[in-house]
């Protein structure tokens, strides 16, 4: 049962706001405000707005966590607090933190490659290794919570949170864990990790629009997502506030090219998520898509759908939020896992934005720039990335009070 | 003719990245299946175009390059 949420990302800086973007349609993604110290063709972004770290953390804290922690703890204390968790020294031992992020501290570590080659300093800052880390969130939210069950981050380029999430419902569920604190959280927005983005041609020079005729490919976001797990009895013993049920996740892999995605791994994903969490394929109401508004992706996907959904892929809907916060990579999945969560607690369908005109190749009801509200008791969230990793959520709308 | 010259210079780019191709193997409508490249040789090649030919294409005209002669249509516009 998913009993806390938190999210910080271009479209708010916590779940309400966040939520409140949502259902307004309403894009994050802007000229990039970050200093960059050359040319780089695209210039928009979906950066977290105004966002002052010092409103968050004490300068000590700062020095050694980078951005995409810094993100991550932020989302793990609003979801914690929101779960209302009492913790206990033994609920402490018997709670896993798994986050997923890609690349952890790019700023550090840009920074120490500039301190290094070009300002040829004798020494780098004492906290490089412990900011640039990927595995710094997962440490932090344990460090901050005195969490001393297991703790790590998983790397699965565009699916790592999507991946720690279902690991950590696995694992819950096998009864290896009593509470999860999960997410994922990334800061790709240096100038280093940019232009290596930008030779891809995958990034878009105005904005982000999924399965829309006019795509230019997709846009590059900071934030995080966190969601607190825990079982049934536990949530329903001490009176939770239960927003949703994780129900299945399904994993595969291409095995077939580094950047582009080969149609059969995602369907297998898909098709393996169904089975795990029991349901057919007719009963997805609403599918949270990758959606990266690449020209590679979006066809690929809807013709996945189609193939796992039949005919049934003409009645649900499918969106990319992506449009609206932006491609967060490594935090993408848990920010989309809170946006499909609350589309569940609230039967309202999260919209495409940024949609002028319909793709033949991507000819689903993609709710395209407004929310809508409808009937939806599972929904499914998908995550392809790099490599051929791919990872794939089911959802359930809890019917409880 | 400039068109020709694009082409000689993408055949090069097609040739080099693959060492298993000759020259005679590169036509106007060889697509780039057709020459055994995959999504990142097609990227590499024609950003070494563009490095060339001083110009910039767009995300979506490069998307939108399935064979050898729209390469071709579409350098030849920009350096127009």
């Amino acid at each position: 049962m998913i009993t806390g949420l938190g999210a910080i990302s271009a479209i708010g800086k916590n779940v309400n706001e966040t939520w409140e973007s949502i259902i307004n349609c309403r894009s994050g993604i802007a000229p990039m405000t970050v200093l960059l110290p050359g040319e780089l063709r695209f210039k928009n972004a979906a950066e977290v707005k105004n966002y002052d770290p010092s409103k968050y953390f004490s300068k000590k804290k700062l020095d050694s966590q980078d951005k995409f922690a810094q993100f991550a703890v932020i989302a793990a204390e609003e979801a914690v607090a929101d779960a209302g968790i009492v913790w206990t020294d033994e609920l402490r031992r018997a709670c896993f933190v798994i986050t997923g992020s890609s690349i952890g501290g790019q700023d550090a570590q840009d920074k120490g490659f500039q301190d290094l080659y070009i300002k040829k300093q004798p020494s780098l800052d004492l906290f490089t290794i412990p900011k640039t880390m990927p595995n710094a969130a997962a440490s932090q939210i344990s460090m901050l919570f005195g969490i001393t069950g297991m703790a790590f981050n998983i790397s699965s380029a565009c699916s790592s949170s999507s991946h720690a999430i279902g690991n950590a419902y696995w694992m819950l569920r096998n009864g290896a864990c009593d509470l999860a604190v999960t997410g994922g959280s990334e800061a790709p927005l240096s100038f280093g990790f940019l232009k290596a983005w930008e030779v891809l041609r995958v990034v878009s020079t105005d904005t982000c629009r999924p399965f829309s005729k006019g795509r230019q490919g997709m846009i590059l976001g900071e934030g995080a997502g966190m969601i607190v797990l825990e079982p049934m009895e536990n949530a329903l013993k001490r009176n939770a506030k239960i927003y949703a049920e994780i129900i299945g996740f399904g994993n595969s892999s291409d095995a077939a090219h580094i950047t582009k995605p080969a149609q059969r791994g995602p369907e297998l994903a898909m098709e393996l998520a169904l089975k795990d969490a029991g349901i057919s394929a007719n009963e997805i109401d609403y599918i949270n898509a990758h959606g990266t508004a690449t020209f590679a992706n979006d066809p690929m996907e809807v013709s996945a759908i189609k193939n796992v959904f039949g005919e049934h892929a003409k009645k649900l809907a499918v969106s990319s939020t992506k449009s609206l916060h932006g491609h967060i990579l490594g935090g993408t999945g848990a920010v989309e896992a809170v946006i499909t969560v609350l589309g569940l607690q609230n039967q309202i369908m999260p919209p495409t934005g940024n949609f002028l005109e319909v793709d033949p190749e991507c000819d689903l009801d993609v709710v395209p720039n407004a929310a809508r509200e409808g009937k939806m008791n599972y929904a499914m969230s998908n995550s392809f990335a790099f490599g051929g990793l791919n990872a794939v959520l089911v959802f359930k709308k809890w019917e409880g009070e | 003719m400039k068109r020709d010259e694009i082409f000689n210079k993408l055949s090069d780019l097609i040739i080099a990245n693959n060492k298993e191709l000759n020259k005679e193997q590169v036509m106007m409508n060889s697509t780039f299946e057709d020459l055994n490249m995959d999504s990142l040789d097609f990227i590499s090649i024609i950003t070494d175009l563009e490095k060339q030919y001083n110009i910039i294409l767009t995300n979506e005209e490069v998307g939108q390059i399935s064979n050898v002669s729209q390469a071709v249509d579409v350098i030849e516009k920009h350096i127009a």
